[in-house]
């Protein structure tokens, strides 16, 4: 019985592991085929994108042009050019993907019950601003997937300004997006998203990491209007994260230099002053140098970087060497220079050797 | 009386071989549904345009080094390579006799460093801290000699970021390596660890620190182990992965919450095999205490390593292999059929135990018996030969499905010559390779339960030189 079912599974084995090898041959030749087909469905695109961009053909030209089986590749091979252009040329793009029924296919992929393939066609179909994505963005906004949840979020922002109230509710709701995923999020809703964002603060935020990121987003869109509420908030704000930021977001838009930041120079929080320091390294001139001179001997390591990083900007190389060749000027404050000006001048740079007293 | 033992030990290592393949088969069947899977999910997400965009969390890559001065620097150069928005490089040089701190000062002109080391793990002593003057991301620790696990802890205290991998100062990882291996961490907030596939390097062209030819090697030894990485990574890992048990990740590729590995305490550094230990102390820790996490496995960001070209070094290295499973084993004992660690207590521990860690015992007994009866002349030839026959087609038959998983996921090996060579040495692997592979496991366990615990050293050649 033992020998009979052996033999059994000796003759199985042997068909099982012809077979797989057969599907390996099979599976290389298939994949070059693949190759093939799509450099070919790629040139015939290439050259049909420059006729369009021509004016030569129109977009529902594309899909007479293109066979049925060469179509899969289209979405791969739109969407970078989708990432990359604006105006007229992304138009005609997207009027291709409606003429040859590409969002016809990602709406219903969009309904898929697998993860991915909804993100996918959410991803593509935020990229177009297509009115119809709002109906899929539900589920992918409520994930804890972030490569879902991304591609929902954007799509929502990128839809319209009319959308920053839901984009706010579904930030507000959700504790694991990071500043920078935040700040793409609003830069892809164009620089109007700023004074639609200052309106939302004026009416009271009452998430702390909103009102950060809100300041996050008028930096980076170098908006100048938010000069008033980062003085306030520099100055009044008891949330020292949110001060913090606005002094970073200060020194980002370079708004130059006034007496509250001297003030911050001394605030007992060593965040702060770093914050503050730095700020006074992008937006201060010559005048503000001695302000920066205490923090060189401050208790806190960072807070004497930043500061010996602000020197560098705002003085003169003899004034900083006269500070390495002073005697009696601290040791931190001397060590902390010489750190940075060795970082800055690379290892042949001439710096005055420290003199023990 | 000895014949009824005999026959009694035959049916016991019959039912032992196919439960351990029956195991085997279904791991490939698991495996076969997840890299399909896997790869559809790959082509739908455009990684690198998703980090630029800010949409990572920063990284640490702790690189231990000791007398590492062969391949220290094309290891940095392709550190240096990775693409990733964020992330900082330590070496820790663990006391190298050799001239590895020295090359490391001179190629990437480092000076003393203010940045500040907190002991958090309690490690040797920190004797200086430099940073690189040509790349701001790179830092090296010098500490007094600890062992690699000392030397991981020492980068755990001094990284600066939420994640941490740890890699082997002689690997290579492939450019997007890292953007992949994060991917879960992304994509599900309770995991905890990652690791990443392995591969060998020795044939393949090596260009800046990064591998620009993909090819087999000539040695026959390479050649085996080629076809055994495959199968312990494609098949094994994938297979355990979907089951969320997988309890290895490879100290040459591995990424860590930071945070969990301040939890369970840093890398053991009485243990042998520190990268295993730690992957079964988070299952412990987190299954006994009902924490929610997921350890992952990722199967196409490659680290690509040198493998041993002589039976010298390779014996080396796989005894050394088999202590670390035998140690990390043995101090989470506590999983051991443990209900409330669930499937990792249940199926994967006790797998590794009766078919990882004792498979060789069964193995080498085996052909002692055989080679016995065979002189007494009670050997059921018909049964012999037909066994040997289905152990050996099995054998094969699991070569060629993760040469198959390798063909329908990450095809890495382009040319088809290498396909059907490998395929020709996963036959042949089974007529003395494996045997060997049996009797150096063996004796490992022989010299641990002897209390011989010594790592060995291990020679590099250095890929600039060699390849």
């Amino acid at each position: 019985m033992t020998l009979y079912s052996l033999r059994f599974i000796v003759f199985g084995i042997l068909i099982l592991t012809g077979l797989i090898f057969v599907f390996i041959l099979r599976l290389r030749y298939m994949t070059k085929k693949e190759k093939q087909l799509r450099r070919r469905a790629y040139c015939k695109m290439e050259a049909l994108l420059l006729s369009l961009f021509d004016d030569q053909i129109p977009a529902y030209q594309w899909a007479v042009r293109i066979p049925s089986h060469e179509l899969v590749y289209l979405e791969e091979f739109l969407l970078p050019y989708l990432e990359s252009l604006k105006g007229e040329s992304f138009n005609k793009l997207v009027a291709v993907a409606h003429h040859s029924g590409l969002i016809k296919r990602l709406l219903q992929e969009g309904r898929s019950p697998i993860a991915w393939r909804q993100a996918k066609a959410v991803y593509f179909l935020g990229l177009i601003r297509e009115p119809q994505v709002l109906q899929l963005l539900e589920p992918g906004l409520a994930s804890g997937n972030m490569f879902w949840f991304y591609p929902s979020v954007i799509a929502l922002a990128r839809n319209s300004l009319r959308n920053l109230p839901q984009v706010l509710d579904t930030l507000r709701s959700r504790s694991d997006w990071t500043e920078n995923l935040g700040v793409s999020i609003f830069a892809e809703m164009g620089e109007d998203v700023c004074p639609a964002l200052l309106a939302a603060l004026a009416q009271g935020e009452t998430s702390s990491k909103i009102e950060r990121l809100a300041l996050a987003v008028m930096a980076h869109f170098g908006y100048q209007g938010s000069a008033c509420l980062l003085k306030e908030t520099i100055l009044y704000s008891k949330d020292r994260e949110l001060r913090i930021r606005a002094l970073r977001a200060w020194s980002q838009l370079k708004l130059g230099y006034f007496d509250g930041l001297a003030l911050t120079l001394q605030h007992p929080d060593w965040e702060i002053r770093v914050a503050a320091v730095t700020a006074l390294g992008s937006s201060g001139t010559e005048d503000q140098a001695a302000l920066t001179h205490p923090l060189l001997r401050d208790s806190d390591w960072w807070v004497r970087l930043r500061a010996a990083e602000t020197m560098l900007k705002l003085c003169t190389r003899e004034e900083l060497y006269s500070i390495l060749e002073d005697p009696l000027e601290d040791h931190y404050a001397q060590d902390m220079l010489r750190y940075v000006l060795t970082r800055e001048g690379g290892a042949t740079c001439a710096i005055p050797a420290f003199k023990p007293l | 009386m000895l014949f009824q033992l005999l026959n009694l030990f035959n049916w016991v290592v019959l039912i032992y071989f196919f439960v351990l393949n029956g195991i085997y088969l279904l791991l490939t069947f698991l495996a076969y549904r997840d890299i399909r899977q896997y790869t559809h999910h790959l082509r739908s997400v455009n990684l690198k345009r998703i980090f630029e965009l800010g949409f990572y969390k920063p990284l640490t890559v702790i690189a231990p080094a000791y007398n590492e001065a062969a391949t220290i620097v094309s290891s940095v150069q392709s550190l240096l390579n990775l693409q990733y928005p964020k992330f900082e490089i330590l070496v820790i040089n663990d006391g190298s006799t050799d001239q590895t701190l020295e090359i490391l000062k001179q190629e990437f002109r480092l000076v003393p460093s203010h940045r500040v080391y907190r002991q958090k793990l309690n490690t040797q002593p920190v004797q200086a801290v430099y940073g690189s003057l040509l790349y701001p991301q790179l830092h090296v620790l010098d500490k007094q000699n600890g062992g690699k696990a000392d030397a991981l802890n020492a980068g755990v205290n001094f990284s600066q970021y939420p994640l941490l991998c740890s890699i082997d100062a002689d690997s290579l990882i492939e450019t997007e390596g890292l953007l992949r291996v994060t991917r879960p961490f992304l994509e599900d907030q309770s995991v905890i660890a990652a690791g990443g596939t392995v591969r060998i390097a020795n044939g393949c062209k090596v260009k800046n620190g990064r591998v620009t030819e993909v090819a087999l090697s000539k040695n026959s030894w390479v050649r085996f182990q080629v076809v055994e990485y495959l199968r312990a990574f494609l098949f094994g890992r994938m297979g355990w992965n979907s089951v969320n048990s997988v309890l290895v990740i490879s100290g040459a590729f591995g990424v860590f919450l930071k945070s969990a590995v301040l939890t369970v305490g840093g890398y053991r550094k009485d243990c042998i095999g520190e990268d295993m230990e730690l992957v079964v102390r988070m299952h412990r820790h987190y299954r006994l205490n009902k924490l929610p996490y997921r350890v992952v496995f990722v199967p196409d960001p490659v680290c690509w390593t040198e493998a041993p070209e002589d039976s010298k070094l390779l014996s080396r290295q796989r005894k050394r292999w088999q202590k670390g499973l035998y140690d990390s084993l043995k101090t989470n004992k506590s999983l051991f059929f443990n209900p409330r660690a669930g499937i990792v207590g249940l199926l994967a521990y006790p797998f590794f135990f009766f078919f990882e860690l004792l498979g060789p015992v069964i193995e080498i007994t085996g052909y002692c018996v055989f080679t016995y009866s065979l002189l007494m002349g009670i050997v059921n030839w018909p049964f012999a030969i037909l066994f040997l026959t289905v152990a050996v087609l099995l054998g094969v038959i699991l070569s060629a499905s993760s040469l198959l998983l390798e063909e329908l996921s990450f095809k890495r090996y382009p040319k088809t010559r290498d396909i059907l060579i490998l395929f020709l040495y996963g036959i042949l692997e089974n007529f003395g390779y494996r045997q060997l592979l049996a009797w150096w496991r063996f004796l490992a366990l022989v010299e641990y339960v002897r209390g011989e615990k010594n790592w060995g050293t291990m020679s590099r050649k250095g890929f600039s030189e060699k390849f």
